[in-house]
């Protein structure tokens, strides 16, 4: 992240908006909080900003209850991350002990498009030992919205 | 951009707007105009919609989202699509349909029913009073982009949408020293947009949202550089 701020402030004169939520890493703030130039979306991680952010996700899940599987949370997807493909090294029990807590799958439809996914999420919650509770269209207007609301503080800052 | 030249940019853009067929008037809306247009708008959803039902004017909120918000007022002759839905339990089961064809086919089917023309329903969907006052039912109002805008090569991302009643009136009584609004059908709307030689931002995210983001993009819903973080640090990422 620090790197990508560093790059993309060579140009002066633009600014850098970060989609990443206030939960995505442990010192958010401290990074974003260093740069002038970067205003960061408000919203506590990616489906936060689906919903369009400013905590909405609290609101209908506010006990952590639920995952949330939209087509960038998709086993392929996550599969080619270094920071999730781990979550596929697990054991069948381990990815059962682990996601334990949760009552159960909500698929978030951004691109209507969910349907090409079948196999994806069937694989995903055999692996998660969990069941697909409900399928929530959400369209991709949260994350504008919630974008477009950085974009205008950042031309705030920087004019 | 300066002060100066941005000020010429948009007396540009007005003219443009001004040769817009059916536009009568346009005025740039000041920081408090624009607040007092959301806060009446806000007051107006709370209510019912020329008696219609309680609503959410998404596209007031787009167009005010957008570095420059001019309002103009229309006569009988300006020609624009409305984007109007009904939900009912998180579902759509109304729109407001312009093709004539379309409208034909939906009033000779038995399961929707059609109003005043231009909105089609469900059949037996599940709208009454007590539904819109529990949140069940709401309409919303999208802003639309509009061929005649998108030729004014000076705009870019630009919403035009539909005020509420009361914010028309404001907006008339705002600016009627300045123009003729005197037209018994006068319509006003908004146009929110951006200029285009501003620079675009960089957006730095992560691969999660990626596609979502390529889909705002590709749809002229956001003008960005992007920088994908999966890319950069997916190789020294250790587990």
């Amino acid at each position: 992240m620090v790197r990508a701020i560093e790059e993309c402030s060579k140009d002066k004169l633009r600014g850098i908006i970060v989609v990443y939520g206030d939960v995505c890493h442990p010192n958010m703030e401290g990074i974003i909080g260093k740069y002038g130039n970067v205003i960061k979306v408000d919203a506590l991680n990616c489906i936060d900003c689906l919903l369009g952010g400013h905590g909405r996700l609290l609101k209908i899940d506010p006990d952590h209850y639920y995952f949330y599987l939209s087509p960038g949370w998709m086993p392929s997807n996550l599969k080619m991350d270094g920071r999730f493909s781990r979550l596929f090294d697990w054991s069948r029990k381990e990815a059962k002990r682990n996601f334990s807590k949760l009552k159960g799958i909500i698929l978030l439809d951004s691109l209507g498009d969910l349907d090409e996914f079948r196999d994806e999420i069937e694989e995903f919650r055999n692996h998660a030992g969990l069941s697909v509770l409900k399928k929530r269209v959400v369209g991709i207007d949260g994350l504008k919205d919630v974008v477009l609301e950085a974009m205008k503080k950042l031309k705030d800052v920087l004019t | 951009m300066d002060s100066v030249s941005k000020k010429e940019v948009l007396e540009k853009v007005k003219a443009k707007i001004m040769n817009v067929k059916g536009v009568v008037g346009v005025a740039e809306l000041n920081k408090e105009e624009c607040e007092t247009v959301v806060r009446l708008e806000e007051k107006a959803m709370k209510n019912v919609l020329s008696g219609m039902g309680r609503g959410k004017n998404k596209g007031v909120k787009e167009s005010l989202s957008r570095d420059i918000v001019m309002v103009f007022f229309s006569n009988i002759d300006f020609d624009i699509p409305c984007d109007m839905q009904l939900f009912s339990e998180g579902r759509i089961v109304g729109m407001a349909v312009e093709d004539p064809d379309r409208i034909k086919k939906f009033k000779e089917d038995k399961n929707y029913v059609v109003i005043s023309d231009f909105f089609v329903m469900e059949r037996g969907a599940k709208i009454n009073r007590a539904a819109f006052d529990s949140g069940d039912a709401y309409y919303i109002i999208n802003g639309v982009q509009s061929r005649q805008f998108s030729n004014i090569p000076e705009m870019k991302d630009h919403v035009v949408s539909f005020p509420s009643p009361p914010v028309f009136d404001f907006l008339k009584e705002q600016f009627k020293d300045r123009m003729d609004l005197s037209d018994p059908q006068l319509g006003g709307f908004l146009v929110g947009f951006n200029l285009k030689d501003d620079k675009k931002p960089y957006l730095i995210s992560c691969g999660i949202l990626k596609k979502e983001i390529e889909k705002l993009i590709e749809c002229d819903s956001l003008d960005v550089e992007t920088y994908y973080l999966d890319q950069v640090f997916t190789p020294i990422m250790t587990s």
